[in-house]
């Protein structure tokens, strides 16, 4: 169980991570693009 | 910075990655830089349609149709906006009244720029006398950004509207001085340095609650009252060689004076400690979250690696473009003037959630001003004696 909940951690950890760089990434390319 | 961040490569490949950096940035600036100047006959075409040919003279433009008949003049000029400097030209016709004035050149943040409503302030000026004009006039005051933009779009017209009157009509228009800005903002922004400084000497609990109350007012004054924290857009554009003017911008030289000079001479530099607006939002959403969680050391490497990146891609597109101000992605304006695209209020809104369980998850691991930190930091490790280094372990 112990195995898996740290499983589930990583798993947000790591889809935090892509999310708020995701979000950056296309708030510099929107800017660039003049939008 | 932690210490297995900080060692864990060597330093001549950290060398080497700095150095790639530097001549990267500098191939890029340089690229920026040389790219030919705007035209502006296709501007003074637009300003006067039945302009046929346009001759440069005493620094005007003399604009003729094509019977020969002189129809106006026009003049350029330029004034530094948020990202840097913008250039517009104005056509004013025989009998000393505005046609129009156009942009040829700017580098605002679009949002910013919209709210400059940079077609509105253009078209209130046509049809004025040239001599007759309250340039003080139809200021976008409140929000910093948009009052830099609407403040050099007359600044710009002004300019070109001075070069016309003295080379076409022989008349001297008056200067215009703009008062030295040294308010509240700027000794706000000196007392939390001082404070910040002082509180390193202070112990802990009463060092905390000097903290906390520098973050407060530096939340209420550099975020909500002024919006000015130190973006990266302003720290490009002064990287760029757009240096706005100390007389309207003395609280942004405080600050970034501040950040670098505290981040070489006391680690952790005092203005993200102390003084940063965004900083303190999220040490106190934190406080509703109660205790943080540790994050994986994976997470905080890959983080820390993603941000460089992208701050690294950031100030390279804006240094091929030479456009400073688009290189920001902080959300700051949306929380301080609640003003940002939607992208930003997401971001906002996910980093404000994250810091009531991450401690505050925007300055470790996504803020351009770390990636800034780190780099003075490194600089001063790599400017000590080898003896000093090697007895730091």
């Amino acid at each position: 169980m112990a195995r898996y909940t740290k499983w589930l951690r990583n798993l947000a950890v790591l889809l935090f991570v892509l999310l708020v760089n995701a979000m950056i990434v296309a708030a510099l390319v929107q800017g660039f693009r003049g939008e | 910075m932690p210490a297995h961040v900080r060692n864990r490569r060597s330093p001549k490949i950290r060398l080497a990655v700095y150095l790639a950096v530097l001549v990267a940035l500098a191939l890029a600036l340089r690229y920026g830089r040389t790219r030919a100047a705007p035209d502006l006959t296709v501007s003074i075409r637009d300003i006067f349609p039945r302009a046929d040919s346009i001759i440069r003279d005493r620094g005007v433009f003399r604009v003729y149709a094509d019977s020969g008949l002189l129809i106006g003049w026009a003049g350029s000029g330029q004034a530094s906006g948020y990202g840097g400097p913008m250039l517009l030209v104005t056509g004013i016709d025989t009998l000393g009244q505005i046609v129009g004035a156009r942009v040829v050149e700017q580098r605002e943040t679009p949002i910013f720029w919209r709210m400059a409503r940079p077609n509105d302030l253009l078209a209130s000026l046509s049809g004025k006398e040239f001599d007759q004009i309250d340039f003080d006039r139809g200021r976008v005051d409140g929000i910093t950004g948009a009052t830099l933009s609407s403040e050099a779009i007359f600044a710009s017209v002004r300019a070109g509207v001075v070069d016309v009157a003295a080379g076409a009509f022989d008349t001297e228009l008056p200067a215009q001085e703009r008062p030295f800005e040294f308010g509240l903002l700027e000794i706000a922004v000196l007392i939390l340095f001082v404070v910040g400084i002082a509180a390193q000497k202070a112990r802990g609990t009463s060092r905390q609650r000097i903290r906390w109350a520098t973050q407060i007012a530096g939340l209420l004054i550099l975020g909500f009252w002024k919006d000015s924290p130190i973006t990266l857009a302003k720290l490009v554009a002064m990287l760029s060689g757009f240096f706005p003017p100390v007389k309207t911008s003395l609280a942004m030289y405080l600050l970034i004076a501040g950040f670098l000079i505290t981040s070489f001479f006391w680690g952790r530099n005092i203005y993200c400690l102390y003084a940063c607006p965004f900083g303190a939002a999220q040490r106190l959403v934190g406080l509703i979250g109660g205790k943080s969680i540790k994050l994986p050391q994976w997470s905080v490497r890959l983080m820390e690696g993603l941000r460089n990146l992208i701050v690294f891609a950031a100030i390279f597109m804006a240094f091929l473009t030479l456009q400073p101000a688009l290189a920001s992605y902080e959300p700051f304006a949306a929380l301080f003037s609640l003003n940002g695209t939607t992208l930003q209020w997401i971001l906002l809104f996910v980093v404000l959630v994250a810091s009531l369980l991450i401690r505050t998850p925007w300055c470790d691991f996504f803020c351009p001003m770390r990636t800034f930190e780190v780099a003075v930091q490194d600089l001063k490790v790599a400017t000590r004696k080898p003896q000093q280094r090697s007895s730091d372990g």
